[in-house]
């Protein structure tokens, strides 16, 4: 096969967006990891429950596609926050209660998700229909919709860590929780808002991601490897991290899928994140 | 960061008429089966034991890790190289079934070997991540290797089975009764348990707990926390490839697809961890005793096999609120919850909990 500058420039644009949607599950799972220093293994479904709400509202209610997004955000949120309430909270310190509790959680999402909803391929409608023609070069709207959207999110939730009380509150209490907690931070409520926040955004990967690919109560999963390789090269716990994580792995895998096609597209990140945990743990962007 | 350890009356020593009773148990178990529901249904049953006698063996080996404080959750990925390993030994190298079995777990524990150092450089959740990841690679690489493991499409060798001739009489490990193949499992899968045993109660695990319990503590008196992380990973993984090929040359068909209902998926990894910690991942025979009793219930309940994940998560959400030692201190608990009940319908206020 002859692959031209052409096919690889936009295999990275695809790359790119696709990174979009990365940075929405991995903002969640760095911050969660930064804050509460557990690794929240029912991410991936509170992503998966996003873009089900979001099929849900639009789809079978026909609400407005924008619309539906902004309320499933709000929804995943309120779950979220309950989840964090009644199962994360009360087992504080506990490495493997951590670990079980939410492959638990993870377990039931799905199962309630595979019964409510019947089976088939689902696909959310396109945020916005057809493609830019650069050059040769197609880029499909909806894509750039994701990364427009990612960035901007992204960009929110870093106004908001930085320059609101409760953000820098959040900052504090992940560099120093015993400090912050001298300092009247209460680690209860910065938990529930990071748990909150993270599973809004996840609630919107879903989201974008369910308008590109098929919707499916299992996409939860590779999702959360996704978000797991790209925190683990970011730095985990870094935000700026997620966001480089996120769009270097969409690129990675998306020209490693051209040349030697998609299964090693999924193998090599990784690969890569066991390189990077073993010799540069702190990341790219990683501070400790 | 780990559980709180209660002093355990059980773990004293094993009385043993109970052993006894229980072994002979394990050796009438097919025939009981068969006389009970008849030879069609009682060869299912075997079939399933087997099954759970892998699963044990898997259990047993994530929980021998835990014994240093860390959780792998590779044991998919192990069971996958162990299985392939002995079953591609056995049909393209033409080697005897009882070699490639063994060299199966050897294989898995040389992938362990390999990675163990470096995986060891991080800990905690950290370490969980390598792991986690190592089975989705080793998963992946199985369906990318097509020349090797035949791809995708997975990897059927029917017919072909471990055979002992005695004079003229052979016996074939792979029958339609399931028989042999369950007695061989006991036999295996028994002795693998009691290398483990011995390894716990000696002073090897003594220093395993020191490690668990403190590892800096246990590196300033001269532990090598390393290398005896190291070491278990390697042994465990090994037992857990050796169940991977007792696996392959029962069902005698390997996939390396992703679907949730493959054994060498992620998903069994979280069976294993369930299992051991809904039995006690406390006790030696907490995950004996969960997967037996999650698998015999799952097979019991095969009407509501779709709600089958929602209930395995829900127990293990309640077991760890509410029984974190697990099923075997069930009669620890009890009593316990006997008297809370008792002190609540008198109307007084409830004391501290009991653990």
């Amino acid at each position: 096969m002859d692959i031209g500058v052409q096919d690889v420039v936009q295999s990275i644009i695809n790359g790119l967006c696709m990174g979009g949607t990365y940075v929405l599950i991995g903002l969640g799972l760095t911050l969660i990891l930064g804050i509460m220093n557990i690794l929240q293994f029912a991410h991936g479904e509170v992503y998966m429950i996003g873009a089900f709400t979001v099929y849900f509202l639009c789809v079978l209610q026909g609400l407005n596609l924008y619309l539906a997004v902004l309320i499933s955000m709000v929804t995943t949120a309120v779950l979220g926050l309950i989840l964090e309430r009644v199962f994360l909270r009360p087992l504080k310190g506990r490495f493997l209660s951590y670990v079980c509790v939410t492959t638990g959680l993870s377990l039931i999402l799905q199962t309630v998700v595979m019964l409510m909803f019947s089976k088939g391929t689902k696909q959310l409608p396109s945020l916005w229909k057809g493609s830019f023609d650069l050059a040769g070069v197609f880029i499909s709207r909806e894509r750039v919709i994701a990364i427009v959207m990612a960035l901007l999110l992204t960009l929110a939730l870093y106004t908001f860590l930085k320059r609101t009380k409760y953000g820098l509150a959040m900052i504090a209490s992940a560099q120093h929780r015993e400090g912050a907690l001298m300092q009247g931070i209460n680690p209860n409520v910065m938990s529930a808002m990071v748990v909150a926040i993270g599973s809004g955004l996840a609630a919107v990967g879903g989201a974008l991601g369910g308008s590109i690919f098929n919707l499916d109560p299992y996409m939860g999963g590779l999702a959360f490897m996704k978000g797991i390789t790209l925190i683990v090269i970011g730095g985990l716990g870094s935000i700026p991290g997620a966001v480089a994580g996120g769009l270097i792995l969409g690129i990675v895998e998306s020209v490693l899928a051209l040349f030697f096609g998609s299964q090693m597209g999924i193998i090599l990140p990784l690969v890569l994140v066991i390189v990077f945990l073993i010799f540069r743990p702190k990341g790219l962007f990683g501070h400790d | 960061m780990t559980e709180r350890t209660p002093s355990f009356s059980r773990s004293k020593g094993l009385k043993p008429a109970v052993v006894g009773v229980v072994f002979l148990l394990i050796l009438a178990l097919p025939w009981m089966l068969r006389a009970g529901l008849g030879a069609g249904k009682g060869t299912y049953w075997t079939h399933i034991f087997i099954l759970i006698a892998v699963m044990i063996l898997a259990a047993s080996s994530m929980r021998a890790i835990f014994r240093t404080g860390e959780m792998s959750l590779g044991t998919a990925g192990f069971m996958l190289v162990g299985g392939y390993a002995a079953a591609l030994l056995t049909t393209k190298g033409g080697l005897s079934p009882w070699l490639t079995i063994f060299l199966g777990g050897l294989v898995a524990a040389g992938i362990a070997a390999l990675v163990a150092y470096p995986f060891f450089r991080v800990k905690g959740i950290y370490f969980v991540i390598c792991t986690l990841l190592l089975g989705f690679i080793l998963l992946y690489l199985a369906g990318y290797l097509d020349w090797l493991t035949g791809g995708w499409q997975g990897f059927q060798f029917y017919g072909v089975s471990p055979k002992i001739t005695i004079g003229s009489h052979t016996i074939t490990f792979g029958t339609k009764t399931n028989l042999e193949y369950y007695y061989l499992m006991v036999v295996v899968v028994g002795l693998c348990l009691f290398i483990l045993y011995r390894m716990e109660h000696s002073r090897v695990g003594l220093v395993w707990r020191s490690i668990r319990e403190a590892d800096e503590l246990a590196k300033s008196v001269g532990v090598n926390v390393t290398a005896h992380k190291m070491f278990i990973f390697i042994v465990a993984c090994f037992f857990t490839g050796l169940a991977g090929g007792l696996y392959a040359f029962h069902v005698h068909a390997l996939s390396p697809t992703s679907t949730p209902a493959n054994v060498f998926h992620f998903f069994t990894s979280i069976y294993c961890l369930l299992y051991m910690v809904v039995g006690g991942a406390e006790s030696f025979f907490g995950p004996l005793i969960g997967t037996t009793v999650f698998m015999v219930l799952r097979e019991l309940g095969r009407e509501v096999d779709e709600y089958w994940p929602l209930i395995a998560g829900a127990v293990l959400i309640v077991i760890v609120f509410f029984m974190p030692r697990g099923l075997v201190a069930l009669p620890d608990y009890v009593p316990a919850w006997y008297r809370t009940v008792r002190r609540l319908l008198r109307g007084k206020e409830v004391g501290r909990k009991t653990d």
